[in-house]
């Protein structure tokens, strides 16, 4: 036992149970006895601790870390970095992600110090992690080399598809890959998974076989058609629907033209216009109402045939149903506008136009609706959105906001950026302060003046000091943005 | 002055006062910004009718606000001068302050220049003095004798069971020394509480402490045998203290001066600085030593990495450490290719030599260079440039730091030794200075 361990023993035990044993070897300690044995204990352990921590020998390590990785690209500048620290140090999410989103759109690099900061923080976020890799550079997959934390974020995407391991949506996606270049195969992998697979799993899993359906994958569906869960089944028939030809659209289509036919009206005497007229006692076959089909309509002012025609419209969609009609696209859609059924029914119609990304309907709706739902904005070009914005922005501030939010970081027009702060000064708690700060980064430098004059406004109402806090938060984002934006290169 | 982000934020009081001061970092909140030499100023508009005025001294960096804020500085202090360091555009530059900053300026350089100049002794009573002297010395003669008695009852009875309660443990006898006007004994003593007791190695530093307490005191009592220097520090360890006005008469080391570290921690409405400086010139190490009870005001404020040219006097004893700063002016940060030691085995060997020389020095300060950060086992170790490697006390999360600064090349940097381990405070490589506590 080492004379330090003979000093640990007596102190813990007591001096009275056991005191240490000194070798002679050691006699500069044995001259420290005393009578008192507890004084000598003390002094005895003061001054071998004292040689003991005097004395530490130092020790040779060959090896050492690799250098890092070279950087072929530029770092974000000294002051950027601090703005980056300050994000980082606040846990301001919305600046780090747009401080991220710039960095890489001007390919350059945060400076290594941050690097673990934002490894440790993305573990937590990792839906930002492909960006957020980009950004730390080579610093970061250096990093990643060396930390097992950091390693899992640099692992390659999985290439090899392990039906055991691997999570759904890894398999969806193999799944599509296969079904866009050999859809044979695509199904042959489903005949043989499925059966293992839970109903939201199966539901899954099928959804990719939408992508562009033919006669060939028309006898593995129809086997689909005896599964368990509804909702398969459903999705199953409305694939079939899409197919040409088959039994499902055919019956369909015999069923629209039981439910719904075309009658020619006189219009202001000179011309003529088809009118949508509803069958109110139509018998349809019961095989139908298995495709998931309801059989009933529950609202009071709706027909069963009119709910029927509808739902047979998302199954068909709109063209193949005004081609059976024998009528315009958008003669159709005005006939079922006319409906005063329509506003009970038109979440399905807004639904067939997106399933069916119809774009002259999407229009059309988002003009004749009066509460014409947002999400139809999504099917349109960037030049026919741009048109509904200023009148939406009146109507529907937040939900076009947080559309427009959902876009990247382009910046939305001062007009409509007006409205959205306009209605926001009434009703300052509609939203979140994260709203706001994100809103701020979608806002053109020219709201700028406009966010002073709410600041200076006078009015002693709670909700709207509370919104004045926004609006400073909102200056202090947009400052912070433009400094960003600024940075050199 | 060269004074970053960071830096600024490192001077907040607290948390939300960060977070405040970021928020007024906004140009469009202040309605005036103005920048001199000397000074920035600025009136900030709050929720009342009159805009708070806030002046930044830029010579001895210091803040003064109107606002009721009784934090130090406050939120439009911190707001203005981050709104400096990332706007600069924004401010107005003035050829002469104005009449509100001037008078705080001058001021502020008028107490400077008076406390520089020989204050005017009173007369004192030395026989009342050397009463109070002989009275407080029987005080803590006393304390001694009894702490004695104390350390002898617990290695009797063994320190098996200190982790059961350890601030029980000490408790009474902490008390005592404090009665017996022996406040270092105390600290001593306090440091038995601050062991991680569910880590192994507690026997040995409990032990150790122990033995060292008793050292000192056994010293104390014999100290009229030692020399002057060690008279002092054995005062100074025991807690007698010793007036400013006497280390102000201490030769005066010049020289540029490096902040190096800057830790604050808080007890008991008590909030103790800790700055260490380095000097560039000298390789002088000197420990700024602050005190201030709640709401008080510090009279400078240094940022870590920050430099400035001026004379520190050293507080007497074996191994000088504690400073007080006689004169100052800011400096530009100067990095000097190689500063400090370069081979572990000198720090190793001045580290034999200071414990050698003063056995009650626990913690020694070092600047080093051309050092790398090394893993071995999860251990963290600095590797010098022959391989020799020495542990780190700094937790993982900080050498991945350290590392991730340096990228595996060498670096310098401001540690300080503490029971077998350096503790990074520093480190600085390419002209860049990075603060890593």
């Amino acid at each position: 036992m080492s004379h330090i361990q003979e000093m640990l023993k007596s102190a813990l035990l007591g001096t009275d149970k056991y005191m240490p044993a000194i070798d002679s070897d050691l006699p500069v300690l044995q001259k420290l006895s005393t009578e008192e044995k507890e004084s000598t204990f003390l002094r005895q352990a003061n001054l071998l601790f004292l040689m003991d921590e005097a004395g530490q020998p130092l020790r040779k390590l060959e090896t050492g870390i690799p250098p890092c990785f070279e950087e072929k690209r530029q770092e974000v500048s000294d002051q950027d970095m601090q703005q980056l620290n300050t994000i980082l140090t606040t846990g301001d999410e919305v600046m780090f992600e747009y401080f991220i989103e710039i960095c890489n759109q001007k390919n350059l690099v945060v400076q290594s110090y941050l690097v673990p900061a934002i490894l440790n923080k993305t573990q937590d976020h990792p839906k930002t992690l492909a960006p957020v890799i980009k950004a730390c550079g080579e610093a970061g997959r250096w990093l990643g080399t060396l930390n097992k934390h950091w390693e899992v974020l640099y692992k390659p995407a999985e290439t090899e598809i392990d039906w055991e391991l691997g999570s759904l949506e890894t398999r969806k996606k193999h799944l599509l890959e296969q079904r866009k270049t050999s859809p044979l195969e695509a199904i042959k992998i489903l005949e043989k998974i499925l059966p293992e697979e839970n109903a939201a799993n199966r539901l899954e899993l099928l959804d990719i076989m939408r992508l562009n359906p033919t006669r060939n994958d028309e006898i593995f569906l129809l086997s689909l058609q005896k599964d368990k869960s509804q909702k398969v089944k459903y999705l199953v028939s409305e694939i079939l629907a899409q197919i040409e030809g088959t039994a499902t659209q055919q019956m369909l289509l015999t069923t629209l033209m039981q439910v719904v036919s075309v009658k020619e009206e006189r219009h202001l005497l000179i011309s003529k216009k088809k009118v949508l007229h509803f069958q109110k006692d139509a018998q349809i076959p019961e095989s139908v109402f298995s495709l998931g089909i309801e059989k009933i309509s529950t609202f009071k002012d709706v027909l069963d045939s009119e709910l029927w025609c509808f739902q047979i419209l998302s199954f068909l969609g709109p063209a193949r149903v005004s081609a059976a009609l024998q009528m315009e696209e958008d003669e159709f859609l005005q006939g079922l506008l006319k409906r005063p059924s329509f506003k009970r029914l038109q979440d399905l119609v807004v639904s067939t136009v997106r399933k069916f990304n119809h774009i002259l309907w999407a229009k059309r709706l988002l003009v004749e609706m009066e509460n014409a739902p947002i999400e139809l904005l999504e099917i349109l070009s960037e030049q026919d959105k741009q048109g509904f914005y200023l009148s939406i922005s009146e109507t529907h501030p937040i939900e076009l906001a947080n559309f427009l939010m959902k876009e990247g970081y382009r910046e939305m027009k001062y007009e409509v950026a007006v409205n959205i702060l306009d209605f926001l000064s009434k009703n300052p708690h509609r939203v979140q302060a994260q709203f706001y700060r994100k809103l701020a980064l979608h806002l053109p430098l020219r709201t700028l003046s406009r966010l002073q004059s709410f600041q200076h406004m006078e009015n002693q109402n709670h909700s709207f000091s509370y919104f004045k806090n926004q609006v400073n938060e909102m200056i202090r984002v947009i400052e912070t943005k433009q400094l960003i934006l600024s940075g050199k290169k | 002055m060269q004074i970053n982000q960071e830096q600024i934020l490192k001077l907040a009081p607290d948390e939300s006062s960060k977070k405040a001061g970021q928020q007024l970092a906004v140009s469009a909140k202040w309605v005036v910004k103005c920048m001199h030499e000397k000074a920035l100023w600025g009136e900030c508009q709050g929720s009342g009718s009159t805009p708070y005025k806030t002046i930044i001294d830029l010579q001895n960096l210091a803040f003064k606000c109107s606002c009721p804020s009784r934090k130090f500085p406050c939120k439009h202090g911190l707001g203005l001068f981050l709104l400096f360091c990332n706007q600069q555009n924004v401010f107005t530059a003035k050829e002469s302050l104005d009449p509100h900053v001037a008078e705080w300026i001058n001021k502020r350089e008028a107490k400077s220049e008076s406390q520089n100049q020989p204050k005017e002794e009173k007369p004192i009573d030395k026989k009342a003095q050397q009463k109070r002297v002989d009275a407080r010395e029987k005080k803590v003669d006393a304390g001694i004798e009894e702490l004695s008695i104390w350390l002898k009852d617990v290695v009797r009875m063994g320190i098996a069971h200190v982790p059961q309660n350890p601030y029980q443990f000490s408790k009474n006898i902490i008390a005592r020394m404090i009665d017996a006007q022996a406040s270092g004994l105390a600290g001593w003593l306090k440091k038995i509480t601050d062991i991680n007791f569910y880590q192994e190695g507690w026997q040995l530093e409990t032990t150790r402490l122990l033995a060292n307490i008793y050292f000192l005191g056994e010293s104390y009592k014999n100290k009229n045998s030692l020399d002057e220097n060690w008279q002092k520090e054995l005062d100074i360890q025991i807690g007698w203290t010793i007036s400013k006005e006497e280390v102000l008469t201490q030769p005066a080391v010049s020289d540029q001066w490096m902040v190096v570290s800057k830790t604050i921690e808080s007890e008991n409405n008590l909030t103790t600085e800790k700055i260490y400086v380095y000097g560039t010139n000298s390789n002088r190490i000197g420990l700024l030593l602050n005190f201030y009870a709640a709401n008080q005001i510090p009279k400078q404020l240094f940022a870590s990495g920050s430099m400035f040219s001026g004379e520190l006097c050293f507080y007497p004893g074996v191994i000088p450490l504690r400073a007080l700063i006689k004169q100052q002016s800011p400096e530009e940060l100067n990095f000097k290719e190689e500063m400090g030691i370069t081979r572990l085995n000198e720090m190793v060997n001045l580290i034999s030599a200071s414990l050698s020389e003063n056995p009650f020095q626990k913690t020694i300060p070092f600047v080093l260079s051309k050092m790398k950060i090394v893993l071995e086992d999860n251990r963290w170790f600095l590797q010098d440039e022959t391989h020799d490697v020495f542990a780190i006390k700094n937790t993982e999360d900080l050498c991945w730091n350290i590392l991730a600064i340096s990228k595996a090349a060498h670096f310098s940097c401001f540690v300080i030794y503490e029971n077998k381990k350096v503790l990074i405070h520093a480190v600085w490589l390419n002209h860049k200075f990075y603060s890593i506590l």
